[in-house]
């Protein structure tokens, strides 16, 4: 079969992979009938991640019909059109039973190496690496699912790919960013970065009922979405100094709810604050570009919430620790729990409420996926969100 | 410790690791040619003036060499290797005249050079094709 492959560095390839088969009696196989190429697939594809390995399948956001079940499978059924969580969970965990899905115990094969990286495990997810277990990813035609029974949303037989896709990961991130934030009515929220991730963060945070939402972004295809998503004013930080506009904005209070939904490859506003950033990555002094988490820290009003669902995976420089503990800042991260909003999600897209395919800016079969790679990296022709069918 | 690697996975592509292994050498050979750019000169039997030519070539494979390493996948900084070692192979050309005591030197090294710029050439090649190996189809978009 074909699957869109990680060659080195900046070298994604499709080429012809061994099909999956059933390893355990909990397994399903999915034939993939949609996948999307996410914001953090470009951070595997430039090396930002640790332990990827030349040859691994990628892809953590797709969907498809199951086409077989192991023994143990009672809930799916072959013929099923099913969502696929990129957090694969065990769901006996004391991790799973207090709906802590992406911190599963059990679903990393690679657990001893998470425990060196980070303490203690993860769970496993799909085409992210060797660090989270080394599963194959559904950048593909088929792909298998382990604890099948759990993570999978069905979804209903007459619904289009395309309403459904996202409800396996970026829907879902916009959404835990915007509830991890306490969202409610009368607040002011910033988000920065206004890619697929921080759209959903943004049309989450109006229907919480945000007073305020002020996103934080340059191109000029994605201010016009943040718009449509529910932004009600717009800072393009490649004009304006972005810390003097929130305070302007906020009569001088800052928000006091910001999401950083940029993560990793941050750019700012100012060249010689991204230049120095990419000097110390090159030189290995940092593995990442913390730009927006510095300046949310810094704009964020004492007393505040910052919600990180922007991917981070090694070590920041230079964040400003100190501000946010004499400001009083609570900040939550991670990745995110699934099947903790699904239910709630698929109800809201199916009936409207949330408007998940007005991102879809290109669209192309798996062979079109190296292309479609760099020019989402590149932000070139306007592409917000990529959509592949294998 | 064991990692566990799916079994569905393609084979690794020989050609990054040539393109990395390619980039490292060009910095090891860069950082030579600065660090030790008039003994290379006496060895090819050329004038100690040539030495900061050397060094100047040195430079030159260093910025060849990172570039490289920044964008394994890119054909553009091994064709301007190939560029480069073309710079080097015109001046051993002109060390291994007739008539230089260390004419066979300069001799050994064109032969290195040359078999440095065909893996060069041919890595660039099969990168340069990779890059177009896309089905051209135009994707469908939508107004945003």
């Amino acid at each position: 079969m074909r699957a869109l492959t990680w060659q080195g560095k900046k070298d994604i390839r499709c080429e012809e992979v061994p099909e999956p088969e059933i390893e355990d009696p909990r397994d399903a196989i999915i034939r993939v009938t949609s996948c999307a190429i996410c914001g953090s697939d470009l951070h595997l594809m430039n090396g930002f991640i640790p332990t990827m390995c030349k040859g691994d399948v990628l892809g953590h956001e797709f969907m498809g019909e199951v086409v077989e079940i192991g023994s143990q499978i009672v809930r799916l059924k072959v013929g099923d059109r099913v969502v696929v969580p990129f957090t694969i969970w065990c769901g006996e965990c004391e991790q799973c039973a207090r709906g802590n899905y992406s911190v599963c115990q059990n679903s990393n094969r690679n657990r001893e190496l998470a425990e060196k990286f980070y303490g203690h495990t993860t769970a496993g997810l799909f085409g992210y690496s060797a660090i989270t277990g080394g599963y194959a990813g559904g950048q593909a035609e088929f792909v298998r699912v382990p604890w099948a029974d759990n993570a999978p949303i069905v979804a209903p037989q007459d619904a289009p790919d395309e309403q459904v896709l996202f409800l396996g990961d970026i829907l879902p991130t916009g959404w835990q960013a915007a509830a991890n934030a306490e969202v409610g009515p009368r607040d002011t929220v910033a988000v920065w970065g206004a890619g697929p991730v921080g759209l959903f963060a943004i049309q989450s945070a109006r229907i919480m009922g945000a007073e305020t939402i002020i996103a934080i972004e340059k191109q000029p295809e994605r201010i016009a979405m943040a718009r449509r998503a529910g932004a009600t004013h717009v800072i393009d930080y490649s004009q304006d100094n972005v810390l003097e506009a929130l305070k302007e904005l906020t009569g001088g209070k800052g928000p006091e709810k910001c999401i950083d939904a940029v993560g990793i490859e941050a750019d700012g506003g100012d060249v010689l604050h991204t230049l120095f950033d990419r000097t110390l990555t090159a030189m290995k002094f940092e593995t990442e570009r913390p730009i927006a988490l510095r300046e949310a820290i810094i704009a964020c009003q004492p007393g505040g919430i910052i919600s990180i669902p922007g991917v981070y995976g090694g070590i920041p420089a230079f964040v400003p620790f100190g501000a946010a503990f004499q400001k009083g800042l609570t900040l939550r991260m991670g990745q995110t729990h699934v099947n903790r909003w699904a239910d709630d999600l698929l109800r809201r897209v199916l009936e409207g409420e949330i408007d998940t395919t007005f991102m879809i800016t290109h669209r192309g079969g798996l062979e079109d996926g190296p292309e479609l790679y760099r020019t989402f990296r590149d932000k070139k022709d306007g592409c917000v969100k990529v959509v592949l069918t294998p | 410790m064991k990692v566990h690697l799916d079994r569905v996975r393609a084979k690794p592509a020989v050609t990054p690791l040539v393109s990395g292994g390619l980039g490292w050498f060009s910095i090891a050979l860069g950082v030579a040619e600065i660090a030790a750019a008039g003994p290379i000169a006496r060895a090819l039997g050329l004038p100690p003036a040539a030495a900061w030519l050397i060094r100047g070539f040195g430079a030159r494979e260093i910025a060849t060499g990172v570039g490289v390493l920044s964008a394994p996948a890119n054909p553009q900084w091994l064709m301007a290797r190939v560029g480069g070692d073309a710079l080097d192979l015109a001046a051993l050309a002109f060390a291994a005249r007739p008539g230089n005591l260390k004419r066979n030197n300069a001799l050994a090294a064109t032969a290195a050079v040359a078999g440095v710029t065909a893996i060069d050439a041919i890595a660039s090649g099969r990168l340069a094709r990779l890059k177009t190996s896309s089905s051209g189809q135009k994707y469908l978009r939508e107004a945003a």
